[in-house]
Parts: structure tokens; C-alpha cells; sequence
């Protein structure tokens, strides 16, 4: 396989390929950003609920390709959990993942996957089949943004399209998403405007040239006993299109004059929102002694927006 | 919830090495798992439909225990 490339141009910190949770970094604070993406800094938790939303988007894309190829549904959903099952086994240990998290571990994830195939059996809401005749599932897409780079390059808008719907005579773009928290209205809300729900109507609508409604959230509630699901649409028209991408033009010049002055900005009116920014009890350090907490507090995991999942 | 003794000893074998029956155990265990938690969450499903209870007096009763 050929190694990913760096989103970054040659020798700098101007990040050219964005996806939406790079730009929604910045978007957040031009220092949270600088620790995530520029450093590449986690959180032990947040490395759970990455690994975790991961293998369990990418199993129920198992199972809906398995389905689009014409396998049954107990054929699908079994090699849906075998993944689930080998992808949460560590080879060389001979031991199963074992995350110290109350919600999130290797029997909730089997359990959030199996009870998801089972509530939605009998899915309303239909894969798309492509021109070249394949399932709209997982699709990573890297979109020219029409904003030019420093290296005269147009800078890129990437992501990845977890499956594309046909629900009720429309078009949607389906995207799964875990929660800890209870999928009430106020859940559904967080999705109206959102960064990554308007990229990835765009990006529907420009690369797979479909007349893409919107975004359905189609979301898991994981808590200890119990997995709980619901779905909710986000819609977006043509003007609220061209208006996200006229402003992330306004945001990717100005994280490009970020990585050239090598200085991120700190927004402290942030710091409490989203649920608390992790790196809070480093902002609140004195700057000479943040990067020791970084190390300590915190591990290395880069994000890549190209890599292709 | 599930079984967790089979479950348990299911979940610390290499999966690599599960056979099909294996995995619809574990299939089974969890669905059997919802079952259960569907029913807790929702007790009227667990006695369906009440029958209607004859009555215990007809109208005619009444009005014959009030004198009309």
C-alpha cells in the first residue's frame, strides 16, 4: 500500500487538504487547533471514542457492502461482527482491546453493531447505486475548493461519506454518529448549521453530481447497558451552500496566515463550550511550561484528512 | 444482558480462530440481550392487548340497586 500523503505543503505548517474536523478545529480555536492537528495531540479518552466510532462505522460499512453485493442479511450481519471481533483483537498480545472507559469497550461496540443491523433490518432508507454500478458507501472524496494555495494549488476539501441514501423520493448523504448523551431534539439541533453537514451535502452534490437534500444523522446513544438509535435529517439549499463555502474561503486564509506567522491564537471564549475543550488545563498553564503538560497529559496520534479509510 | 459466562469466555479467544457458529452465538446472545432490554423498557408489551373484563353488574342491575 502507498503511504499517505501529508496534508501539509513541503516544509511548512499550511495544511492544503482540509476535512471538516481540521477546519472545525480552527473554526473552535486557532490553538486547539495548532495542539490537534499541528501537533497532533490527544486525549487518552479521546483516543477511545476515535478508535471506537471508527471500527464501528467501518463495520456496519462491511455489512452494507456485503448487503449491496447481494449477501443475505444473517451473511452480512456475521461478517459485519467478525471484523468488530478481529479489528478489537491485539495480534500480538493475544488480547482483546480493553479501553478504560465505562461506555465504551469491545462488548458495547459488538453490542452497538448488532443491535443496530437488528433495529434497522428493515431500512427505509435505501443505498444508492453509483454510475459504475457500486454501493454509495464509505467514500472518501478529496474536492478541489476553487481557493487557491500558496503553491498556486487549489487548497482541498476531503472527507469521508459514510453512505449515500435514498429516503422518501430524495437524496441524502447518511452519516453515523456515536453519542454519550441522549438523542433528544437538542441532540438533532447541533447539526443545523454544522461545518460537516454542509461539506458533505457540497461535496455529494459536486463529486457524485447528485441533487443531494442534506445530511441524515443517523445516530447511536452508547451507554453502559444499553445501545439506543435514532435518525434525523439536516437539510441544506443551494444559497447556505455557497455561503459555508464563500466563509471556509475566509478561514483557510486565515489559518494559512497562522501557519506562515507560526502562531495560532488562543479563543478563550471556547474554552467551555462543545463540552469542555480538553486543552483547557493547558491554556490555563503558563506558556512556558505547557508544552511539559502536553507531553504528560496527552499522546501523539496525528490526524491525516487523506487517509482514505 | 447478555450471557456473560459464554459470552465472556467467547470474547477472550482469538477471533481469527472463530468458527461461523461462534459468531451467531455471539450474534444470538446479544439479540437475545435487546430482546430483554426491549421488554424491560416497555413492560405493556410483555401482556399485550388486555382483555376486557366482563362486567361485573349490567346497567339494569344498577338501576334495579337504586330503586328506579
Amino acid at each position: 500500500m502507498s503511504e499517505t500523503p501529508s496534508p501539509f505543503l513541503p516544509g511548512t505548517n499550511v495544511q492544503y487538504a482540509w476535512d471538516s474536523t481540521s477546519l472545525g478545529w480552527y473554526k473552535e480555536c486557532p490553538r486547539k487547533y495548532q495542539y490537534s492537528m499541528i501537533q497532533g495531540y490527544r486525549t487518552r479518552d479521546e483516543s477511545v471514542h476515535l478508535k471506537f466510532g471508527i471500527i464501528y462505522h467501518s463495520a456496519l460499512e462491511v455489512y452494507d457492502h456485503w448487503r449491496a453485493e447481494g449477501q443475505d442479511f444473517v451473511a452480512s450481519q456475521r461478517a459485519a461482527v467478525r471484523y468488530v471481533l478481529e479489528q478489537t483483537w491485539d495480534v500480538e498480545t493475544g488480547k482483546p482491546w480493553a479501553p478504560d472507559h465505562a461506555s465504551k469497550s469491545r462488548e458495547t461496540l459488538v453490542r452497538s453493531v448488532i443491535w443496530y443491523l437488528e433495529h434497522f433490518k428493515l431500512d427505509p432508507a435505501k443505498t444508492v447505486i453509483l454510475a459504475n454500478g457500486k454501493p454509495a458507501v464509505e467514500l472518501s472524496f478529496k474536492l478541489d475548493s476553487g481557493i487557491p494555495s500558496p503553491n498556486g494549488e487549489d487548497y482541498l476539501l476531503c472527507g469521508h461519506i459514510d453512505r449515500i441514501v435514498e429516503f422518501s423520493g430524495d437524496q441524502f448523504v447518511m452519516d453515523r454518529k456515536t453519542s454519550g448523551s441522549s438523542l433528544t431534539p437538542t441532540f438533532y439541533r447541533q447539526f443545523e448549521p454544522h461545518n460537516q453537514m454542509s461539506l458533505y451535502t457540497l461535496a455529494s452534490q459536486v463529486i457524485f453530481n447528485s441533487p443531494t437534500k442534506g445530511v441524515i444523522i443517523d445516530a447511536v446513544r452508547v451507554a453502559v447497558g444499553f445501545s439506543e438509535y435514532g435518525r434525523g435529517p439536516t437539510y441544506r439549499t443551494e444559497t447556505q451552500l455557497v455561503e459555508w463555502l464563500h466563509d471556509t474561503k475566509g478561514w483557510l486564509l486565515d489559518a494559512e496566515r497562522s501557519a506562515v506567522e507560526g502562531y495560532w491564537r488562543m479563543n478563550d471564549t471556547s474554552c467551555t463550550k462543545y463540552g469542555g475543550c480538553p486543552f483547557q488545563k493547558i491554556c490555563s498553564k503558563s506558556p512556558e511550561v505547557r508544552e511539559i503538560f502536553l507531553e504528560s497529559d496527552f499522546v501523539r496520534n496525528p490526524w491525516n484528512p487523506l487517509q482514505v479509510r | 444482558m447478555a450471557d456473560t459466562s459464554s459470552l465472556n469466555e467467547l470474547f477472550e479467544r482469538d477471533p481469527f480462530k472463530y468458527s461461523e457458529q461462534d459468531i451467531d452465538t455471539i450474534i444470538a446472545r446479544f439479540r437475545d440481550a435487546r430482546a430483554q432490554f426491549n421488554l424491560a423498557s416497555n413492560p405493556g408489551r410483555l401482556t399485550g392487548p388486555k382483555a376486557k373484563a366482563a362486567p361485573d353488574k349490567t346497567v339494569a342491575d344498577l338501576l334495579s340497586e337504586l330503586g328506579m
